[in-house]
């Protein structure tokens, strides 16, 4: 994989991205490149601007400066809804679906779209396939799942609409372990499909299982990079959330309590 | 059945089709984008006047002065949402500010139908004058043209948003705004597309209203204050409420206009509003979620 990376142009290139809520800058001068078919993981504690580095980068969240290019074009500043045409789905949290539309007609809503929608019910066949429990629950309402089913929407959804970069925004949280490795299984179904992630999470082991390479992400900076080949200790882990920043300590274990 | 109490059933069945039309567009503009249209009385009255001037000085019949001030309506929803509603609604307090802009509107419309129909009281010419006799009461062929109205439009738009691709993009941008995004659906459009559908059922409430009363331009208000009421009423999670609600506050409002007089129906109706707040605040019909 890092031998492709100096040779094929990147899939998305962020370059020196700050962004943020009002005047507030979240995100500050934030660089990753993403190769065709490559997994990068975010790490990093909670509230240090993994959220709002990806809303910026798929055009829901307002960016202050930098240049974001995806296969090609330069979307910067570009709104959401144009951004999931180019090839791009960011897909939010399991919560944050449609809650009172049944689950065909979420996935076929993010179908929808004019890139993907002349294969929709290939398309369809193809997510029921990965998840066959979303074919059991397809007329139910979302809002009345299990966290892990909605997260197999959300998926599910972001498969819909046919994208070449997937990115995923706690994909894991709040789940069981057994459904974390099921949704792990899957994801890596679905990188066999070609497609490329970004993933942002809490669970550490799950993005090492899952990614190629990682930034960690602190105080909006990506502070460290590195390969998955090589599995982090126990002590590293920690300094990775607990953090060299004596500063902000306290807030990173505060932030943490979910993991 | 009495000749009274069937003639409160009849004025019933006109007021609320009347309410049903207000009260389902304010609450398609509610659901989806979370605020209050006080302007939409200031487009019932638009849409009257713009059907008696198509009728009276144009000399259209009265059935196409009220298609031709269809899509007028419809325009000038849309121009009342890109400035009114768009400009502030993802401010910090959008609601708050939302509301003084459709309120500003709503009198700049009222002061603008003084100026240009003048204050004297207009009559929209019935479509057909021709009454079906019920017992001795006599049923004008307008309120059958109402209700038929109101059912038609307000069924027909539950149909639109629960059969169409419209329908679920819309229900979409109410339930998840940043998911309907992600998924490629432009707010904008669709905000502009509810304003354009809730104008066209005001339009309709225009030409009931006009048929079946005088318009004066500060009659916008009160239809619309009731439409609130009835929204309360039925509860705004489903329109099937909207619907019930009307016809329930439509038939209260005629019954103590008969037997208590025409003053004391605000009263009842204001009443019932305060009663229902206390007793069954989320309420008449309870919408899923």
């Amino acid at each position: 994989m890092n031998a492709d990376q100096e040779t094929v142009s990147p899939l998305l290139r962020v370059s020196d991205l700050a962004a943020g809520y009002g005047r507030l800058p979240v995100v500050r001068s934030l660089s990753m490149d993403i190769a065709p078919g490559e997994a990068l993981a975010l790490l990093g504690p909670n509230g240090h601007g993994k959220t709002t580095a990806l809303r910026a980068i798929s055009g829901l969240g307002r960016i202050s400066s930098g240049q974001i290019v995806f296969d090609g074009s330069d979307i910067t500043g570009m709104p959401a809804y144009k951004v999931v045409n180019q090839g791009m789905m960011h897909v939010p949290q399991g919560n944050q679906l449609f809650p009172r539309l049944t689950v065909r007609e979420n996935l076929t809503l993010a179908g929808g779209i004019p890139a993907a929608r002349g294969q929709r019910e290939e398309t369809l066949e193809m997510v029921q396939g990965l998840f066959p429990k979303l074919l059991q629950r397809r007329g139910q309402l979302v809002g009345t799942l299990s966290g892990g089913e909605r997260q197999m929407v959300a998926i599910g959804m972001g498969l819909m609409a046919k994208p070449k970069l997937l990115v995923l925004d706690e994909p894991t949280l709040g789940l069981a372990p057994k459904i974390r490795y099921e949704i792990l299984e899957t994801l890596h179904e679905v990188r066999r499909l070609g497609l490329s992630l970004i993933v942002a999470d809490g669970d550490i082991e799950f993005l090492f299982e899952l990614a190629d390479r990682w930034h960690l992400v602190e105080l909006g900076r990506i502070v460290s990079s590195g390969t998955t080949d090589i599995k982090p200790s126990h002590e590293e882990v920690m300094d990775m959330y607990v953090g060299s920043h004596p500063s902000s300590a306290t807030n990173n274990i505060e932030g943490n309590k979910h993991v | 059945m009495s000749d009274a109490l069937l003639s409160i059933l009849v004025s019933a069945l006109v007021l609320g089709s009347l309410y049903s039309l207000m009260a389902s567009g304010l609450s398609l503009i509610w659901s989806t984008l979370g605020v209050f249209n006080y302007a939409h009385g200031a487009l019932l009255l638009l849409g009257a006047y713009l059907i008696w001037t198509f009728s009276e000085k144009v000399g259209l019949p009265v059935l196409l002065a009220f298609a031709a001030a269809i899509p007028l309506l419809a325009l000038l929803g849309m121009l009342l949402d890109l400035v009114a509603v768009r400009p502030f609604i993802s401010r910090a307090n959008g609601t708050l500010l939302v509301m003084v802009s459709t309120l500003a509107i709503a009198n700049a419309v009222e002061g603008a139908a003084q100026l240009i129909w003048g204050p004297q009281n207009k009559q929209i010419k019935a479509v057909s004058t021709s009454t079906f006799a019920l017992g001795d009461v006599k049923i004008a062929s307008s309120t059958l043209i109402a209700l038929a109205l109101a059912l038609v439009l307000v069924v027909g738009l539950i149909t639109l948003l629960r059969k169409t691709k419209w329908g679920m993009a819309v229900r979409a941008v109410e339930q998840n705004r940043d998911m309907a995004m992600l998924v490629g659906i432009r707010p904008a459009r669709i905000y502009a597309g509810v304003f354009a559908v809730a104008s066209i059922l005001a339009c309709a409430a225009a030409f009931v209203y006009g048929t079946t009363t005088t318009i004066t331009p500060t009659k916008g208000f009160e239809p619309l204050l009731t439409a609130f009421v009835v929204l309360v009423f039925g509860g705004s999670a489903t329109l099937w409420g909207t619907l019930v609600g009307a016809f329930t506050i439509g038939l209260l409002e005629a019954g103590t206009t008969y037997w208590l007089g025409l003053q004391w129906s605000p009263v009842a109706v204001f009443l019932v509003l305060v009663l229902i707040m206390l007793v069954r605040p989320q309420g008449l019909v309870k919408g899923r979620s």
